[in-house]
């Protein structure tokens, strides 16, 4: 096993506050001779003290500090830092630990290894450096610690005041980045703070590198995200949020549109643009293993830029005019793969006419036989989701090429629909209405409801790539084509309650798909402008039109329910004849109401005991009823 | 803007007050007697019947001209020749109407008196079939022994399957003797099977029954008084766990005036009520139990039952400005349609059209199985 050595001897400098441990350094128990001097005098004689210095254990508070590194660089002696124990940045910064003993024998080993230094101009960068404004904490706050609520309130207050604004960076290589962000967090090391609660960030203060941190919350979602991933800290690996992105180069020459100013962590304040470089194995430091361990040696050239969730140069002049919107929005490059998919999709072509064709008639022929499962497969054969889902991308993007494309397309499949069917109805040579059938004419909220929730899945769907497999869920969920080819039947069968009936359905169901994927579309952040008013507003009318039908024949669903269950706690006796209501089943016959009972009696009713019952029945409601009964006797 | 918004508000204060009519008092009274047994055997459900019935007059004390509707209530004592005695003091003070609390037993007797004096007689609570037919102007507000019965028979029968029936009555007592025969008849008449027709009256005969072997029937029909009903039942619950227990109306009521009472014996029984606990309840009715909570009453069917009466007469008196006694008659014998306490009736003929539940007892309240009309 190697054995430790320990410099022969050392200076120990000391502020006011560290004062009380010169004995403490001096009667060390490697062997040290220590020579202590404060860090007053020791500034104002640097040349003198320097000449023969080798080693220096400090003990100084942050903002000396880095003015103590810069002396070190200068005149080149090895530094091992002793923090107090009230100085906890500091230990974890060095990863020490809470016994001064340890902390001392690490500082006194003759073993320091050299550190990069960020430097701007003649100023080093102890651990960061600030321009703009880190949301969660303020420049004030940062100095003195805070209690959470104090915190809280503050990032409350810039929840609604938050502006971002356009950075300028470029690399050493030549790489010139154009974004917008709240702040630009310039890193030498650190491991304490708010970023390293938020992310796992790869980084050493041996790889010739400079880390820039850019905090670019581009939504008040991201915001809330990031502020309750700082609130609610996971141990486990932290994966990078939306709103941050990051750097690393030899160099960056950083400029900023509304900050005037860069922020050292020792209060002092340098002016922008700023050009910061790294200074290799500029300092030769006693730590501890640990963080060696961290802070491994590294050498390449590469540089690293991770800012792919933060907006690119079109979206930053958008984002720097108003405060972040609610959602995010994006530029056509980012998802440029995705709007070209939609855009095809909104397209006709020979494939889809065939499909809806095929669709209508399966659908069709399902209804006929009153097959679940045929028109099962009709629904999946259905092409007309497509197109809906690019006039809702078309709205929300306020792209007039798409809007107009997937109208064209739905107005042709629609059409197609309807003559398909009402033709087949037509040659049929009978004309029977089946279950499958009327379950389609009388739509209700519900069906406005599976709509909504069938367009999220739509919308949420097509956004990524790898879930696409379910969009036949969702076709199946809210079956466009099987309404329309009932509405085209009706027409075929001049039944044109029918065809109102299922048309409505089919309308409610495209208008709810639209709307769902035009909001869904929006909280994922593909909207290209802060607000898109006008697509909103025209699927919202469309919605309120659609909605008036749907209540009524909700309100007549529920009436209809309510009636039927209260009628089926009733009984009757008509001229002394006991009558059990076993059934009954309630609809509307254009405005009449119509009661269908299905009763069960010992004794055979008469006419007038029929009649009897009618109006005891009747005298139970407002309106006049039709009346049908289906009678079983008890033997 | 503030106009808009004044005239808002004021629109909203205006339709949210009930469409109300000011009465002015014309200093006038109509004098209404009130025949109730308030001491004796039946004082048990006297007390809750006028509390119902003063509940219904402090909701409607005047008529529309300003007329104050006065009660003079007179205690039969449960005794027949006290009845009488107390029907003609009523009859001299000149009442135009009499709304009769005593039950049937005292009703029938009392027959000949009420055929010879025309005054109109509101029937509250008494049930048997031939009530109605002993004066041309009584009329009865609850439900007949025999609609009953014969719902009850049915709900058994032809509802709940149960083709076995034993019927347990108070020979004694004229309300459980005609409901039990009304109930035989008609079960019988579905073919339904009585296993077991017997009277208790007596604690002789109560130990008997409770010393014999265990009622192998469906169902237990049991009509007879509160206390009676309840012993046999917790014995039997014990002895026939699987056997159904059906009861006639207001016995659920008696058991609530009961000062002891462990409200678990009744859980599971089936009733036949003009009401359940969980139906609709609309403002009138909603007032009607808050007044009765406050004289510490529960929700009851002989509270109910008095309500409707003066509802009945407060809607015949409405009807008859001159107050003569033969439209006050008329108008009680066929009255319009009444929104009473569990939903409207109305009287033909002197005979209730009105709806009978069967429900289910839980917790002492009474939970709707079917309803009936």
């Amino acid at each position: 096993m190697e054995s430790t050595s320990y410099y022969k001897r050392a200076y120990f400098i000391y502020d006011k506050e560290s004062h009380g441990l010169v004995n403490f350094v001096i009667e060390n128990k490697f062997a040290t001779a220590i020579t202590a001097i404060s860090i007053e005098d020791f500034v104002k004689d640097v040349e003198k003290f320097t000449a023969d210095l080798d080693h220096a254990v400090v003990s100084l508070s942050r903002e000396s500090i880095t003015e103590f590194l810069a002396i070190a660089y200068k005149y080149d002696f090895s530094i091992g830092i002793l923090p107090l124990l009230s100085q906890k940045e500091q230990i974890k910064n060095l990863l020490l630990s809470s016994n001064m003993e340890t902390n001392l024998e690490i500082a006194l080993r003759d073993d320091a290894k050299r550190i990069d230094l960020v430097r701007l101009d003649d100023k080093l960068v102890y651990s960061q450096a600030i321009i703009g404004d880190i949301i969660f904490v303020s420049e004030k706050m940062r100095k003195v610690n805070h209690s959470p609520l104090t915190n809280f309130i503050y990032a409350l207050k810039k929840f609604f005041t938050l502006k971002l604004q356009k950075f300028d960076i470029t690399t050493k290589n030549g790489q010139h980045i154009s974004t917008a962000g709240s702040a630009i967090v310039v890193l030498n090391h650190t491991t304490k703070g708010f970023l390293s609660k938020v992310f796992n960030l790869e980084q050493s203060m041996r790889d010739g590198k400079i880390t820039l941190v850019i905090i670019s919350p581009a939504s008040l979602i991201d915001y809330v995200q990031l502020f309750s991933s700082l609130l609610f800290v996971s141990k486990s690996t932290k994966m990078l949020p939306e709103s941050i992105g990051y750097l690393q180069s030899e160099s960056f020459l950083i400029g900023a549109s509304s900050s005037k100013k860069v922020r050292f962590d020792n209060g002092e304040k340098a002016p922008l643009p700023a050009e910061f470089t790294i200074i290799p194995e500029a300092l030769a430091i006693n730590a501890s293993e640990k963080f060696w361990e961290l802070n491994q040696k590294q050498s390449s050239q590469k540089e690293t830029i991770k800012i792919a969730n933060l907006p690119d140069k079109s979206e930053t002049e958008k984002y720097v005019e108003k405060r972040i919107p609610f959602f995010r929005f994006a530029s056509e490059e980012r998802f440029k793969d995705l709007f070209l998919v939609l855009r095809q999709d909104a397209k006709l072509n020979k494939i889809y006419i065939v499909l809806m064709l095929l669709s209508t008639f399966l659908a069709a022929f399902g209804l006929f036989a009153d097959s679940t499962a045929v028109i099962i497969g009709a629904m999946l054969v259905a092409p007309l989701m497509t197109p809906i889902v690019s006039l809702a991308m078309g709205l929300l993007r306020a792209e007039q090429g798409m809007i107009k494309d997937s109208v064209w397309k739905i107005f042709v499949g629609v059409f197609l629909a309807l003559l398909a069917s009402s033709l087949l109805a037509y040659l049929l040579p009978y004309s029977q209405t089946t279950l499958e059938m009327n379950a389609r004419v009388n739509p209700t909220l519900l069906d406005l409801g599976i709509a909504i929730l069938s367009g999220i899945a739509a919308a949420y769907t097509k956004s990524f790539k790898e879930i696409s497999q379910n969009l036949a869920g969702v076709a199946i969920a809210v079956a466009l084509v099987p309404p329309l080819a009932v509405a085209g039947i009706g027409l075929g069968y001049s039944d044109f309650n029918m065809f109102f009936g299922a048309f409505l359905l089919f309308f409610t169901n495209l208008v709810g798909i639209v709307l769902a994927a035009v909001l869904t579309f929006e909280v994922l952040g593909f909207s290209n402008v802060v607000k898109s008013k006008k697509g909103f507003a025209f699927v919202i009318i469309l919605l309120v039109i659609v909605s008036f039908p749907l209540y009524f024949s909700y309100d007549h669903m529920i009436e209809r329910y309510r009636v039927a269950k209260m009628l089926k706690e009733h009984r009757f006796i008509v001229n002394n004849k006991y009558i059990i209501v076993k059934d009954a089943e309630v609809f509307f016959r254009r405005e009449t109401q119509v009661i269908d009972l299905k009763l069960s009696v010992r004794e055979s009713l008469d006419r007038k005991d029929l009649e009897d019952l009618r109006e005891d029945i009747q005298r139970l409601f407002d309106k006049k009823l039709f009346i049908t009964t289906e009678l079983e006797y008890i033997l | 803007m503030r106009v808009y918004l004044l005239f808002f508000v004021g629109l909203l204060f205006f339709t949210s007050c009930e469409n109300t009519h000011t009465i002015v008092k014309n200093g006038k009274t109509i004098q209404i007697g009130v025949l109730v047994p308030l001491s004796g055997k039946n004082k048990r459900y006297s007390e809750q019947s006028l509390a119902g019935l003063n509940a219904a007059r402090d909701m409607q004390t005047y008529l529309k001209d300003g007329t104050e509707i006065q009660f003079i209530i007179l205690d039969t004592k449960s005794d027949l020749s006290e009845a009488r005695k107390v029907f003609y003091a009523l009859k001299k003070q000149k009442v135009k109407a009499i709304i009769s609390l005593m039950g049937s037993d005292m009703m029938l007797a009392m027959h000949s008196v009420f055929q010879e004096n025309h005054i109109p007689i509101i029937v509250t609570l008494a049930t048997d079939n031939e009530i109605v037919n002993l004066s041309d102007t009584i009329s009865q507000v609850c439900f007949t022994n025999k609609i009953q019965a014969l719902v009850a028979a049915h709900y058994i029968g032809d509802e709940k399957l149960l083709s076995n029936a034993a019927i347990i009555y108070d020979r004694s007592n004229h309300y459980s003797y005609a409901l039990a025969k009304e109930f035989k008849k008609y079960y019988q008449s579905i073919g339904g099977k009585v296993d077991l027709y017997l009277s208790i009256n007596t604690a002789k005969e109560l130990e008997k029954f409770k010393n014999q072997k265990n009622i192998t029937s469906d169902a237990l029909y049991i009509t007879t008084n509160i206390i009676t009903t309840l012993d046999i039942i917790k014995m039997m619950k014990k002895k026939s766990p699987r056997l159904k227990y059906i009861l006639g109306d207001g016995l659920l009521s008696s058991a609530k005036a009961l000062d002891k009472l462990d409200a678990s014996i009744l859980d599971g029984v089936y009733v036949t009520e003009h009401y359940a606990s969980n139906g609709k309840k609309d403002k009138k009715m909603r007032d009607l139990e808050k007044l009765l909570h406050k004289k510490g009453y529960d929700e009851s069917s002989y509270a109910f039952l008095a309500y409707d009466s003066y509802l009945l007469l407060y809607s015949a008196l409405a009807q008859c400005e001159n107050l003569k006694t033969q439209c006050i008659n008329n108008a009680l014998k066929n009255s319009e349609i009444i929104h009473g306490s569990s939903g409207n009736f109305n009287i033909h003929d002197g005979e209730a059209q009105r709806r009978i539940f069967v429900d289910k007892v839980q917790n002492m309240k009474l939970y709707k199985e079917i309803v009936t009309y």
